[in-house]
């Protein structure tokens, strides 16, 4: 007689089954809660329906200021983007086991990189508000602490994975740290940067569009205006030009990385 | 003048798997020493032991009269600075120029580092690149991105990162391991006239013992983390390499292309 297969379903640890009903109950009250009937859903549709009717034609009457905060959202991006970038490549090194043999200060680096990831960026966003004042200023903070926390995890990440050899070849040299960095490190670990630092900035203006709904400048304090006052024709102008951003930024960003990465 | 002094070294890990048992040696200026042995005779710990990428649990190192120690990290730097050394696997950083891998062979000389990279390299440091290049025989390369050339092209491009220290001692670890029979043959002989032409001391690492009786003066072969004999290579014979490597050894000894080819062709001259 053949040995019996194995079993079809392994019964879960009585852990397991506890997490499993937690979820289960925060879902089923989640689906409660929410509300959720049939005639929400058509009225929604309808609703939308509305919009639509009133935002078509889109209103191009106001381009000009339009573009102009679109433009402030745009820089907000590059500058948040690439302060970010700048200081995620020392952090990175602090946070790698190759380029960092103190355990304690990688530990503490990783932690500040994980607050730093996990905090959404409307929170960091309104704490700048109250920090530096309206505008953009808080804006290109709040990226820039969003970039870090990005940026700096994937760097970190992709220099722990770099092929070991050549960094042992110029410490064989006689070169001291940075030369070993300068020398092996950046130049491996330069193409993965650049990417991230593409799909960063592609993320960044993302977010640079809504930030400006708490104040923090660029083109979401005129589209939550338009939208408050029901000019939809104009909030429609907006997501356009808003949409027709991103696109642009998307496409230059994947030619880069098709090309040179 | 003693180039290497390696004094009753002994390399144990996890305090009971002895890698190394007492080795010692000295080693003259000039000459060219193949240590020879098995895998897992000791070869790889010694070689990590000599360049002070590994601390010995018990013994000393001495390159140029210098002590190699792992924990004194400027001293160690220091020391290294007139020492090559060659990989098996080449150590290149793929994704830049032949002539930038080649410029990194000075990270020990400047003081500050981006002085190596290409943009900023001083004209002197640069023309020093391109001779260094030009004596492996591949000048003609120094624009091509190092990971679009062949394993010996790559060992020989090492060799010119190497000079640019100016060594006094090149230590190769398994230089040709990875390598073809004719590349292998190119990169022993480029080795040996370098350090002919320079009185430069060479110290390899190889398992192969054609290779070592063609191009290299001394042995030293390790059994077991132990120097099981040293001498002149025209000793070593099929005696010698029963001894050495066992019944299976001449076989493993020789069982990669290359040094099945060299063979051939130190028998045949």
């Amino acid at each position: 007689m053949s040995p019996k297969p194995p079993k079809r379903f392994e019964k879960p640890s009585i852990w397991s089954f506890i997490l499993i009903l937690i979820v289960l109950a925060f879902l089923v009250t989640g689906i409660n809660n929410a509300n959720i009937t049939f005639s929400r859903i058509t009225g929604g549709i309808m609703n939308i329906g509305d919009f639509l009717a009133q935002a078509f034609p889109p209103d191009f009457s106001r381009f000009g200021p339009i573009m102009s905060a679109m433009i402030e959202t745009f820089e907000m991006a590059l500058v948040g983007t690439f302060a970010g970038v700048i200081i995620s490549i020392p952090v990175a090194l602090l946070s790698s086991k190759t380029t960092n043999s103190f355990s304690f200060l990688r530990s503490l680096t990783k932690g500040a990189v994980t607050v730093m990831r996990t905090v959404p960026d409307l929170v960091w966003a309104l704490l700048f508000v109250i920090a530096v004042g309206l505008g953009p200023f808080a804006g290109i903070l709040t990226i820039t602490i969003d970039t870090i926390g990005f940026c700096a995890r994937f760097f970190s990440e992709r220099i722990d994975e770099l092929d070991k050899k050549p960094k042992e070849a110029l410490e064989s040299t006689g070169s001291g740290y940075f030369g070993v960095i300068t020398g092996s490190v950046l130049p491996q670990a330069t193409p993965s940067f650049v990417g991230t630092s593409l799909f960063a900035l592609e993320k960044s203006i993302r977010g640079a569009t809504v930030l400006g709904l708490v104040g923090a400048g660029g083109i979401g304090v005129e589209l939550s205006a338009q939208m408050s006052l029901r000019n939809f024709d104009q909030a429609l102008m907006i997501i356009i030009i808003i949409l027709i951003l991103v696109l642009v930024v998307e496409n230059i960003s994947q030619r880069i990385r098709a090309k040179y990465i | 003048m003693n180039a290497i002094e390696v004094n009753q070294i002994r390399k144990v890990y996890n305090q009971r798997d002895v890698a190394l048992n007492g080795i010692s040696f000295t080693i003259k200026t000039g000459e060219s020493i193949v240590i020879l042995g098995h895998n897992g005779s000791g070869k790889s710990t010694l070689f990590r032991t000599l360049t002070g990428f590994e601390e010995p649990t018990e013994g000393s190192v001495k390159l140029l009269g210098r002590g190699v120690d792992a924990g004194k990290r400027n001293h160690l730097r220091e020391t290294r600075k007139k020492v090559g050394m060659v990989f098996q696997a080449f150590g290149l950083v793929d994704n830049v120029s032949v002539f930038q891998n080649v410029l990194f062979g000075a990270l020990g000389q400047v003081k500050f580092a981006p002085a190596t990279y290409s943009l900023f390299a001083s004209d002197a440091l640069r023309e020093r690149a391109m001779e260094c290049l030009d004596r492996v025989g591949l000048a003609h390369l120094s624009e091509r991105r190092a990971d679009r050339l062949s394993g010996g092209q790559k060992q020989r491009i090492a060799i010119a990162r190497m000079l640019m220290q100016d060594p006094e001692i090149i230590l190769a670890d398994e230089p040709i391991a990875s390598l073809d029979p004719k590349a292998g043959r190119e990169v022993m002989e480029l080795l040996k006239g370098i350090a002919e032409e320079r009185n430069i001391t060479l110290l390899m690492i190889l398992h192969q013992l054609p290779i070592a009786k063609k191009y290299a003066d001394r042995f030293i072969a390790l059994k077991n983390g132990e120097v099981f004999a040293d001498g002149d290579v025209t000793v070593i014979d099929e005696n010698f390499e029963t001894a050495l490597f066992g019944n299976a050894g001449p076989e493993e000894a020789s069982s990669d292309e290359t040094s099945q080819h060299i063979e051939q062709e130190a028998k045949s001259s």
